[in-house]
């Protein structure tokens, strides 16, 4: 079946020729060879050169032997100037190579990753930890501890990271320490208290503060801590087998530290090895390096003399050796050629903030012609020509297009719909998924446009392939021609970027500012400013097609049908739609609203996205002190978030004088003796809102007030000196909650205080 | 120092048999790698792609007759000794080599694995056509066959990868 037309075959070809031919290749070396047999006399010469060398090296005293060794050894830290090994591919032994190649394996997608590379174990001890005996110790190591009557409950996420359950870290923290006691028989420790918190971890880019479930545990002085960070907000080196060196080949020394000299470029590393510079058992090092576009690989050479009928001490030494390398580390990873496992290097940038690193979009993903699709935190692309089934409308209808994607679909849509109309069509399926396969799936770890995800090739069960992407919470599976190019398009989505914590983006100076309903907002100078008081019942299917600003005051119903989702992906834009909400709170399109922590709290304003993931649409349901019913702010998702960003952290309630309303009435007392009519009161009068804020006046002895107040629902109440009940003052109030509407005047209140 | 000097008995000024030492240290500085990358792709391996090329201008120097076109003669050579250096390969395990796992993106990793498992002759027209860009003329005179052959080598190349991918 030929299924690639020529074009795309030949433009597939070029690509993948260009890839592997850019991969790492040694610095090479002009061959050293003669156009012809070498004269006699210059054999002669080096024979002679070659003769005195030995001499010198076997006859000397000893003290120039050092001297020979210092410019064949390595450079100990003592040296002055570092002179390790920089060397190429070309200069490994067949072993490193190997061991190059697993490196490189292993390590494959860390540099397109901004995600942190743990260095070491998940638990650490805070500094000042200490056992208070030793049972207490052993039970700790053995993982005897005892579960807290009650875990606190755990978000999804903190500060932008991805982070596991108080459960689940006291598992990890439980995970024996080696060696195992086995006969241990004590009491064990108990957990006294756990929180969310921060602690500083190694990481493969110096060291990092992250988020870490801290326990406090009996018989512990000090806390211990567990990395929260879930294993899909980590860059995992793949697991490799380490070459197996042949029987002739000497297996290389780990690496054990390094340390960071010299801008960058000088590495200092160190390990334990044999002891070096003696006359009898002797033991020299070599350091080898090979520099990776992500990752600088270092190789600990040994070369061990043992001359023979001589015992030597296998006591290890510490032993340090400095490289250069061409240019400095920045952020590759240092990884042990030896085991290909990662190097802490300490930055001189230690612990850098907490937030997770803002998500990017991959515009590049997108190829021209194709139509970016997002759902929840992720985005795949499609040819313009494709159909796409939003949620909600029937994925069984028909299409003749080349292709379809179906935005989370019902379960076993496939099972009841009718074949597609189209006989070779590409099938993509979007889905919320949170877990990650199973290992028996036979998945294998890529990393598509930055994000790692999960590949599960077709099987004769599973005739397509799938991505599972825990870290935007996706599966992507796909049938079909064009699956694969379809699924290779996956990034995060603008909304990801427009939602992720970290700092409010600045407002570039060009951009303006605009007020509506209570909130004010800034938007590019250059969009066009519509005003509508038409509202409908089709919430935000019809949001943010066109660039610009809507504001909206919804008075006037709009008797007409709704349109429905489009059954083609429609291209994103960005804009903004400002409403006073009736349209939402009748739309069942809407989803709920995050009641709980992921509302935003921004320029005074409480703002809740909306669940409801899809339409490349940010609808927010935002607070506003002084307004009675929210305000919903629709913002357009397209490119790469920023510009969304920008504007929902641009967002803040309007300063008083914008939205400001007055109320005015009597404090006045009824009541008491005959007749009992009502008596003006000098005093004060408060005006509390839905919020909580609360805004007082004076009133003088004509008992008239006027306050200015923003707008919104409000409960007056009043006191004076004139009226108390055991000696306090009264509180007076108003019969009923007072609505005040913005820039009006809300005239003949009473805040009555009432006697018998 | 220059690279040049590092020829044993031969002053940068002298000639080496058909090339001077002068243009070999030209030609390698501005070949050596480009050729290396072309042999990755005929042989699958750098390590292996950079001893036949480092062999190919132990070749070049050692050239008898004058070389009117050092690159081209360069070219030859590294094509020639990677297939040679393939069909010892095959000999000695007896089955094609495994293309080494050097990518990540499935797209890439099936190609590159289909372009692998092409015949010597399809392959070498694949990667001169599509990575060196070279037309049909020129990779037959390199491959020392009719420009009809070439063709009918792509041909039957594209027709093999087109099955072979999905």
């Amino acid at each position: 079946m030929t299924n690639l037309d020529n074009d795309v075959l030949e433009a597939r070809l070029r690509e993948t020729l260009r890839f592997v031919a850019a991969g790492p290749i040694g610095p090479g070396q002009m061959p050293a060879v003669a156009g012809r047999p070498r004269p006699r006399i210059a054999r002669r010469v080096t024979a002679v050169l070659m003769a005195a060398a030995i001499l010198v090296v076997f006859f000397v005293p000893l003290p120039h032997v050092s001297l020979f060794k210092s410019l064949v050894a390595p450079a100990k830290v003592a040296t002055p100037s570092p002179v390790g090994v920089v060397s190429g591919i070309a200069a490994l032994s067949s072993l490193e190579r190997l061991e190059l190649a697993a490196a490189n394996k292993a390590w494959a997608g860390v540099g397109s990753s901004s995600l942190p590379v743990l260095v070491g174990t998940s638990v650490q001890m805070s500094p000042n930890a200490g056992f208070t005996n030793g049972d207490t110790k052993l039970a700790f190591g053995l993982g005897r501890i005892t579960a807290p009557t009650r875990f606190p409950s755990s978000p999804v996420r903190d500060r932008g990271w991805a982070v596991i359950s108080a459960e689940r870290a006291l598992r990890l923290l439980k995970t024996p320490t080696p060696p195992v006691h086995p006969v241990y028989t004590g009491p064990p420790d108990k957990v006294l208290r756990v929180h969310l918190g921060t602690d500083i971890w190694e990481t493969a880019h110096g060291r990092l503060r992250l988020p870490a479930w801290l326990f406090t545990v009996s018989g512990l002085r000090g806390t211990a801590s567990v990395l929260a960070l879930s294993p899909s907000d980590l860059f995992q080196p793949r697991h490799v087998s380490e070459p197996s060196p042949g029987p002739d080949q000497v297996p290389n020394v780990s690496v054990g530290s390094a340390s960071l000299e010299g801008a960058g470029r000088t590495i200092t590393i160190g390990f334990v090895g044999g002891i070096v510079g003696t006359t009898g058992c002797d033991d020299t090092y070599k350091a080898r390096v090979v520099q990776e576009k992500a990752i600088v690989v270092v190789f600990v050479v040994e070369t061990r003399v043992i001359p023979s009928g001589m015992l030597c001490s296998a006591v290890g030494y510490g032993d340090h050796l400095s490289v250069r390398l061409a240019r400095p580390i920045g952020s590759r990873v240092l990884v042990d050629g030896a085991s290909a496992s990662a190097v802490p290097v300490p930055r001189s940038h230690a612990v850098p903030p907490t937030t997770k690193p803002l998500p990017v979009v991959d515009l590049s993903a997108t190829p021209a012609g194709w139509v970016p699709v997002a759902y929840g935190d992720a985005q795949v692309s499609v040819p313009a020509s494709f159909s796409v089934f939003y949620p909600g409308q029937d994925p069984c209808e028909s299409f003749s297009t080349p292709g379809a994607l179906f935005v989370a679909p019902i379960p076993g849509f496939k099972r009841i719909c009718p074949a597609p109309g189209h006989p070779r069509a590409t099938l993509v399926r979007l889905v919320p998924y949170g877990g990650v396969p199973q290992k028996t799936a036979g998945e294998k770890l890529i990393i598509v446009n930055g994000v790692p995800a999960y590949f599960v090739p077709p099987s004769s069960a599973k005739p397509f392939i799938s991505y599972f992407v825990p870290s935007l919470g996706v599966l992507v599976t796909g049938s079909g021609p064009m699956a694969r190019r379809v699924l290779d398009t996956l990034t995060c989505s603008p909304r990801a970027v427009a939602l992720a914590s970290g700092g409010a983006a600045a407002v570039p100076s060009s951009w303006r500012s605009l007020t509506f309903a209570g909130l004010r907002f800034s938007v590019p100078a250059s969009w066009p400013v519509q005003r509508t008081n038409l509202w409908n019942v089709c919430g935000p299917v019809q949001i943010a097609v066109a660039e610009g600003v809507t504001l909206d005051t919804d008075q006037v119903f709009q008797a007409l049908p709704c349109p429905g989702p489009l059954p083609y992906a429609v291209v994103p834009s960005n804009g903004v739609r400002v409403d006073t909400g009736r349209s939402h709170s009748l739309s069942a399109l809407v989803g709920s609203f995050s009641p709980g922590g992921t509302c935003l709290h921004t320029g005074g304003l409480k703002a809740c996205p909306s669940s409801t993931p899809h339409y490349s649409v940010l609808l927010l349901r935002v607070s506003v002190p002084g307004r009675a019913a929210p305000v919903f702010v629709s913002i357009g998702l397209a490119g790469s978030g920023m510009v969304a960003r920008t504007i929902l952290y641009s967002l803040r309630a309007a300063t008083p004088s914008e939205a400001r309303a007055s109320v005015g009435g009597t404090l006045v007392r009824v009541g008491g003796p005959a007749p009992g009519s009502a008596v003006a009161l000098p005093g004060q009068v408060t005006a509390k809102n839905s919020f909580g804020h609360k805004f007082t006046v004076t009133v003088a002895k004509r008992g008239q007030f006027v306050l200015s107040i923003p707008a919104g629902v409000y409960e007056l109440t009043g006191r004076s000196p004139m009226v108390t009940v055991n000696g306090a003052e009264m509180t007076c109030a108003a019969t009923q909650p007072v609505r005040v509407k913005s820039g009006q005047e809300t005239r003949g209140v009473e805040v009555i205080c009432s006697i018998k | 120092m220059s690279i040049a000097s590092g020829i044993v008995g031969a002053s940068p000024a002298k000639v080496l048999g058909g090339i001077s030492a002068e243009e070999l240290e030209a030609l390698y500085r501005s070949e050596r790698d480009r050729m290396v990358r072309v042999a990755l792709l005929l042989v699958g391996s750098a390590a292996d792609a950079e001893e036949l090329v480092q062999e190919s201008f132990v070749r070049v120097a050692r050239a008898r007759r004058p070389i009117d076109n050092p690159p081209a003669y360069l070219r030859t050579t590294v094509v020639n000794l990677s297939r040679s250096h393939l069909r010892r390969l095959r000999v000695q395990r007896r089955q094609p080599a495994a293309p080494p796992r050097l990518i990540e993106d499935p797209e890439l990793d099936e190609t590159w694995g289909a372009v692998c498992r092409l015949p010597f002759r399809q392959r070498a027209a694949v990667v001169l056509r599509y990575y060196q860009d070279l037309s049909e003329a020129e990779i037959a005179r390199l491959l020392a066959c009719r420009p009809g052959t070439v063709k009918s080598n792509l041909h039957h190349a594209l027709a093999r990868l087109r099955k072979e991918l999905p």
